[in-house]
């Protein structure tokens, strides 16, 4: 057997030699060769993604370094004057308070409705309203007294002012032409600051046009609130974790 | 003549074939040409490889940079962010106020407020107002104003809900109507 062996490889010695670098240099390719390719391919894509991110990251920088914190925050302070982040009952009594008082008429009831005491459809159609809109809606009643005029003043001002009133119906009843009384159902806005800043390599962009045309709308509506500083809850940032609470006013 | 001593029967050459020998040739090209094929390979995707990952390592340090820059302004992102989406909800609202300012002209302009007993007004727009007049002749301008509110597209829907002439003279009628607000 041996002999035979040995007498095979004589023979053959070449032809196997050959055959085994063949061998050895496939081994070498799809062992090798291959998974460095595969590895060079992940390094490009990853490569790609990363000249994304890099991109998005400049612009953003930039954007940032372009605004003034100071001026953000008056500006948020304008729209949170308009719709509040909580249901700030405060703002919501001072409110009706300075609109009867500037218009003249005497507020005889003033009262928070329970959601569940609105009839089913009212109900309903708010709770639709929300969701659409993307705000949190507090319903209130109030019954006022005065004369027409300032009946008609009232409803006029009421609904641009802030805090942001709406009037959703209301009953006039005219007990004798000089005073008139007045059962109006209002609602009041109010919708929680954003809890996260989202991840670093989301894309921002600066205010646009309609977002500047809104805030001075915002601005132009009488303000019959006394502002205050307000600081809401810090936030969990993830990765973004800053010094600072990011939505505090 | 060989002698007997000199014959020597023990071949000392083996016998290949010629397709063997062939073969033979064939596979020493194949082997050298492979090798060749991988050192060549190995060292131009060894190359990329290294190209690629030194590209990469020098991104990534150029973005822990710009992630540490932007991280430093994380409040101005904050308060922009706020900015933008209360900014769409505040429009959507004030979008969607109700100008009582036409609705009072409006209502001027179809009953003096002296007319009137009561005005309701509901989610739907829908307002009944209640009047008393002294005389058909008022109810019926009332009517033609209704009916001019609406060709002008000021209300929609008017309604003559209830006419009722009282005992001591006057006449009570509702209506109402849809306002464009």
């Amino acid at each position: 057997m041996l002999m035979q062996l040995k007498k095979l490889l004589k023979n053959y010695r070449k032809l196997i030699v050959g055959i085994g670098i063949i061998l050895v240099s496939l081994a070498g390719f799809f062992f090798g060769i291959v998974p460095l390719g595969l590895q060079s391919v992940d390094l490009q894509n990853s490569i790609v993604q990363l000249s994304s991110d890099i991109a998005v990251l400049q612009q953003k920088r930039a954007i940032l370094q372009s605004l003034d914190e100071e001026t953000l925050r008056g500006q948020l302070l304008t729209l949170t004057s308009v719709v509040p982040p909580d249901k700030s009952l405060f703002s919501l009594f001072q409110t009706v308070d300075g609109v009867t008082s500037e218009v003249g008429v005497s507020v005889v009831d003033f009262s928070l409705v329970k959601p569940g005491s609105l009839a089913t459809e009212s109900a309903a159609r708010m709770t639709a309203e929300e969701s659409s809109v993307g705000v949190n809606l507090l319903p209130l009643s109030l019954t006022i007294n005065g004369s027409y005029e300032q009946m008609a003043t009232f409803l006029t001002t009421a609904v641009n002012v802030r805090r942001l009133l709406r009037i959703r119906s209301f009953d006039l009843s005219f007990e004798n032409p000089d005073v008139i009384s007045g059962q109006l159902n209002m609602d009041a806005a109010y919708t929680p600051l954003p809890a996260r800043v989202g991840a670093v390599t989301d894309a921002i962009s600066l205010l646009g046009e309609k977002e500047e045309q809104t805030i001075s709308k915002a601005a132009a509506m009488p303000l019959m609130v006394r502002q205050s500083l307000t600081t809401v809850p810090s936030s969990d940032q993830g990765e973004t974790a800053g010094k600072d609470d990011p939505f505090s006013l | 003549m060989p002698s007997l001593r000199s014959l020597n029967l023990i071949q000392t050459k083996t016998n290949v074939s010629k397709e063997l020998e062939l073969l033979d040739t064939w596979i020493s090209r194949v082997s050298i040409g492979s090798l060749i094929l991988l050192m060549v390979s190995g060292v131009l995707v060894g190359s990329i490889f290294f190209f690629l990952r030194s590209r990469e390592a020098q991104l990534v340090g150029q973005k822990s940079s710009l992630v540490a820059d932007v991280s430093q302004e994380t409040t101005k992102e904050g308060l922009l962010l706020a900015i933008k989406r209360r900014s769409t909800i505040v429009d959507t609202l004030i979008g969607k106020q109700k100008s009582f300012q036409e609705f009072f002209a409006t209502l001027s302009r179809i009953a003096p407020a002296a007319n009137l007993n009561s005005v309701s007004f509901d989610e739907q727009n829908k307002t009944v107002i209640v009047i008393h007049t002294d005389t058909i002749g008022e109810v019926l301008t009332i009517v033609d104003v209704l009916v001019k509110e609406t060709t002008d597209q000021k209300i929609r829907n008017p309604e003559l809900i209830s006419l009722t002439f009282e005992r001591e003279g006057g006449i009570q009628a509702s209506f109402s109507f849809v306002g464009n607000l």
